[in-house]
């Protein structure tokens, strides 16, 4: 067997194979930062599902995510790293040329 | 990075995940379009403020009346302020460069600021077909930051 890796499917990132994360990140790579409520809303998931999801990407280093206040209302604002975003490339490079001529 | 197993049988299909990136990628614009009019809008109205103030220290500070520049000064930091925080408690989210394209358009307008506030000290030009243009022109970089929006990749 090869040791070089030359297959894309060796580009595929693990912490980018669920929809989800997938979904996370897509949407912080087009913006500079969101709002946790935000993103909750657009991706349309729970509380708890993004909070997870998100401290997942978080420990890998693909988002980052900062703690304020604005008056007395405690906001959080995620935004995508440029680990994250470049991360993304490879992933969303490698699924297509997987998928190339499948009918993507 | 290569992991055989979630290539391989993972669990979830490749085309979902070009999916769930395309769908990723649209609402992430979406988002990013409407961060844009907020934070064009705020830009603009910082723009105008700046302007407005160049204008109060051509055509107001000369006349020395003490309460009129005290009320002018306080109502311009009164408005600046404002506009902040308003901006702060209503932003859901920014386009992508905006802090930076915001902090270079905003010390580009207070630079030409600062030169106009130059110009009226040391000389007594108070003729409004230079003063009013040159208000536009000093508001024009941070309105500018404002309005752009870098298109992600």
């Amino acid at each position: 067997m090869s040791t070089d890796a030359t297959h894309p499917r060796h580009e595929i990132d693990e912490h980018l194979s669920s929809p989800v994360r997938l979904s996370i990140i897509a949407t912080l790579a087009k913006v500079e930062d969101a709002e946790f409520q935000v993103v909750r809303d657009t991706i349309e998931l729970s509380d708890s599902v993004l909070s997870k999801q998100v401290s997942l990407l978080e420990s890998v280093g693909y988002v980052a995510v900062r703690k304020g206040y604005v008056g007395k209302r405690p906001r959080t604002w995620l935004s995508a790293t440029e680990l994250g975003r470049h991360a993304l490339a490879r992933h969303v490079a490698a699924l297509r040329a997987i998928t190339d001529g499948v009918g993507a | 990075m290569a992991n055989d197993s979630t290539a391989q049988d993972g669990g979830q299909d490749f085309l979902d995940q070009l999916r769930a990136a395309a769908s990723g990628g649209s609402h992430g614009s979406d988002i990013s379009r409407s961060a844009r009019r907020l934070s064009g809008f705020f830009a603009a109205v910082i723009g105008a403020s700046v302007a407005l103030f160049l204008l109060a220290v051509v055509y107001v500070y000369p006349t020395h009346i003490l309460w009129l520049v005290i009320a002018v000064t306080v109502l311009y930091g009164l408005g600046i302020a404002s506009a902040c925080l308003w901006y702060l408690r209503v932003r859901r989210a920014s386009n992508r460069g905006w802090s930076r394209r915001y902090r270079i358009g905003f010390a580009l307008t207070i630079v030409l600021y600062a030169i106009g506030v130059a110009l009226t000290v040391s000389t007594d030009w108070h003729t409004a077909w230079f003063w009013v243009p040159y208000a536009i022109l000093t508001a024009a970089p941070v309105t500018a930051a404002g309005l752009l929006l870098r298109e992600a990749r």
